[in-house]
């Protein structure tokens, strides 16, 4: 298996070169098994190799990119890389089903979100990933949720993370959760979620002056 | 390859050649350069050569003692005017191929020759011509994709690939087929070439210190940012741009002021704003809206201010620049409308959008502001031209995928004018007016936008995420919406630093005017 230090070599070298083709795939398999950290850059380069060479494209590893992608939730990796898969594979299982599941959660559709990402259909690699994953989605939902909410009904949230108790949403330790109290899910205060006082943002850059002032002084 | 004006090439022609093979080799004088590079090349062209192509660089080739390196500038150059005037055939593109080819072949070969080489560097090109050669490069592979991907289609719909092909299929299509399907046709304008090329001309730019391959690796990194972008690789698009945005090098030259490469980037004011425009586009896609028009926006104020004083009605090109700033103000049109904030866009230009996109912005209509101002996206899918196979409609996919980002565009557009009539409302009565509590979430989830830290020069890496929305909402209980404004940003300050600053310029200017009489 590449290590992140090899990848970052190679595509220093050549970024979309046909021969990293394999090295690149395998390092999105690592990926996917939880054995290597999601790496941007790498995964837009076997795009990038399948988009100049479609015949090579497999279809799995683009489901597999993108599933990847969709875990950076609520990043936009996923829609810098739809812009690269063409319009026939995005059409087709399995991409068809991530990209879906993609679009309920930037609508913020999360109940509908669950039973749709459970119906991905795919290799094994795929399916364990969307398996392996519920906690880290569970997560990154929370994360949009304390964006709006200050305070949230459990049964909202519940339904929202697919989990049935309290005791499940306390148990992911979110950092963003503060407390459940009663029937209600207290999020940590951020600029978000509580009442802003009016800011305003003055002052003159420093850098403006200054070269306004050697201007003037340069005369 | 011999030309018909080869027979008999005219003194002032060969004079030119003289001048201009001294001005890349011995002189190096930048004046001196852009006089025949900027005028003098230009007068010759109408005179002798306004829907002819110039000598062949054999004819030639006496007046530079047949410097290979030189014949393949003047080969470009001449290759580029022809282009420009006739009507290509795929013969002229393929060719075209060959002498870009060529040109860099010799480049990168003499720019490691003079990277060891203490001695005055061996070439001297003006920014303005290296940008011209790169930005050519890339606009004729282009050329030729589209070319490529029509013909397929053509041979496609005339039956070509099978063994009864339509008697009604143009000859034209027949005989580009047969050019096509030459084996040294594979290769021609292959994209991985294309690239290579590019970030060789990059590499060698930024470890140099002589200004020519400095020029050639800035512009090449400003016309590899074009091309990504082209490629629907918004990313790479604005990754392409750190040598030139995170430089510290300086671009020395005995005869020119210390320069940045970003002041080099605009002194050619069509580099600048290729740089600008592909940028712009690429922030809007990639969802940040606000550093699209903070890129875009400043470029189309200092364009609207130089066609009111005529100082870029002088330039050669300045057809191409109404066409770009039109394509500009589209796109602002677009940026302003998904992130309606105050002073988002200087006043002269928000009024301008008002005047030729209010019809459109009123009804929503992203699509026709889009492809007005989208630029004409490639496929680098070289076909195989011995049998049918799928075609690929790069430009139609993003025209859709931006139609489906922009899709609850309107809903959004509603539930904002909702918010701002409220300071609280219950999400009861909100859903009551036909909204919906998840459309909330939405709303701030989408414009929770990555905003470069520095707004003078875009980044990928420099940004942090922060609200393109200019009303600050929360929900609490999940049955109540608190509604603030947004954090104010006063802008008086940069109006009052810029107004002296112009100030100043005009004191200065009106100071240097002499009065004797």
């Amino acid at each position: 298996m590449p290590t992140q230090q090899e990848i970052e070599k190679l595509l220093q070298k050549s970024p979309y070169s046909a021969s990293n083709q394999a090295t690149l795939e395998a390092y999105v398999d690592a990926q996917a098994q939880g054995q290597a950290p999601y790496y941007q850059d790498a995964n837009r380069s076997l795009l990038r190799i399948y988009q100049f060479s479609s015949q090579s494209a497999d279809p799995s590893k683009i489901a597999l990119i993108l599933m990847l992608a969709l875990l950076e939730y609520p990043s936009t990796d996923i829609l810098a890389f739809s812009y690269l898969v063409p319009a026939r594979t995005q059409k087709v299982e399995p991409c068809a089903s991530v990209l879906k599941c993609a679009k309920l959660l930037e609508s913020c559709k999360f109940t509908e979100f669950w039973p749709a990402v459970a119906a991905i259909e795919g290799d094994n690699l795929l399916k364990n990933l969307v398996t392996n994953s519920t906690q880290k989605m569970q997560s990154a939902i929370l994360e949009v949720l304390s964006l709006t909410y200050k305070s949230a009904s459990v049964a909202k949230v519940s339904e929202a993370l697919n989990v049935s108790s309290a005791n499940a949403i306390t148990k992911l330790s979110h950092p963003n959760v503060e407390s459940v109290q009663g029937d209600k899910i207290i999020f940590v205060a951020s600029s978000e979620n509580t009442k802003r006082n009016r800011v305003f943002q003055e002052g003159v850059d420093f850098g403006a002056i200054a070269s306004m002032m050697a201007k003037v002084t340069a005369e | 390859m011999a030309s018909n004006t080869d027979a008999c090439v005219p003194a002032a022609l060969t004079d030119f050649v003289f001048d201009l093979y001294d001005s890349v080799t011995l002189s190096q004088l930048t004046e001196e350069q852009s006089r025949l590079y900027n005028s003098e090349f230009s007068d010759l062209s109408k005179k002798y050569f306004s829907n002819a192509p110039w000598p062949s660089p054999q004819a030639i080739a006496s007046e530079c003692n047949g410097d290979p390196l030189f014949l393949a500038f003047y080969r470009e150059l001449t290759h580029r005017h022809w282009h420009a005037v006739s009507r290509p055939t795929l013969r002229d593109r393929m060719e075209g191929w060959d002498v870009y080819r060529e040109l860099f072949d010799e480049l990168l070969m003499v720019a490691e020759d003079d990277a060891s080489s203490t001695s005055q560097p061996k070439l001297f090109i003006l920014p303005q011509w290296a940008f011209d050669i790169l930005h050519e490069f890339v606009y004729q592979f282009q050329g030729f994709c589209q070319f490529r991907t029509t013909l397929y289609a053509s041979a496609h719909k005339h039956n070509l690939f099978s063994g009864e092909p339509s008697p009604k299929a143009p000859h034209h299509v027949v005989e580009n087929l047969a050019l096509m399907r030459q084996e040294d046709a594979a290769d021609v304008w292959s994209v991985e070439t294309v690239m290579y090329y590019l970030q060789r001309l990059v590499a060698i730019g930024t470890k140099s210190s002589v200004p020519v391959y400095q020029y050639f690796g800035i512009f090449a990194s400003v016309t590899m940012s074009r091309l990504e972008c082209l490629l629907a690789d918004y990313t790479s698009s604005l990754q392409s741009l750190a040598p030139i945005l995170e430089a510290t090098a300086v671009v020395t030259k005995a005869d020119q002021p210390v320069m940045t490469f970003s002041e080099i980037v605009s002194s050619v004011f069509n580099a600048r704003l290729s740089l600008t425009y592909h940028a712009g586009i690429s922030f809007l896609m990639l969802r940040r809206y606000k550093d699209a028009a903070n890129m875009v926006g400043s470029l189309c104020s200092f364009m609207q201010r130089g066609f009111k004083t005529g100082q870029l009605r002088k330039q050669r090109n300045s057809d191409q620049l109404y066409k770009n700033y039109d394509r500009m103000v589209a796109l602002l049109a677009i940026v302003t409308q998904l992130c309606p904030q105050q002073n988002l866009v200087e006043e002269g230009i928000a009024k301008v959008i008002r005047e030729k996109h209010g019809t459109a912005l009123a009804k929503d209509n992203y699509t026709e502001l889009f492809t007005f101002c989208s630029p004409k996206f490639v496929s680098p899918v070289i076909p195989d031209f011995n049998k049918t196979g799928p075609t690929e409609n790069v430009y139609k996919l993003q025209v859709n995928l931006f139609e489906t980002e922009v899709a609850s565009q309107s809903t959004y557009r509603e539930l904002r004018s909702y918010l701002n009539l409220y300071t609280s409302i219950g999400v009861s009565k909100l859903t009551s007016f036909g909204n919906d509590e998840k459309s909330l979430l939405a709303l701030k989830l989408k414009m929770r936008q990555l905003e470069s830290n520095n707004a003078d020069a875009p980044s990928l890496k420099d940004a942090s995420l922060k609200s393109a929305l200019d009303i600050h909402f929360y929900l609490e209980n999940d049955e109540v919406v608190h509604i603030d404004e947004a954090e104010k940003q006063r802008r008086f300050e940069n109006y009052f630093m810029s107004q002296s600053a112009q100030s100043f310029d005009i004191r200065k200017d009106a100071c240097a005017v002499d009065t004797t009489l």
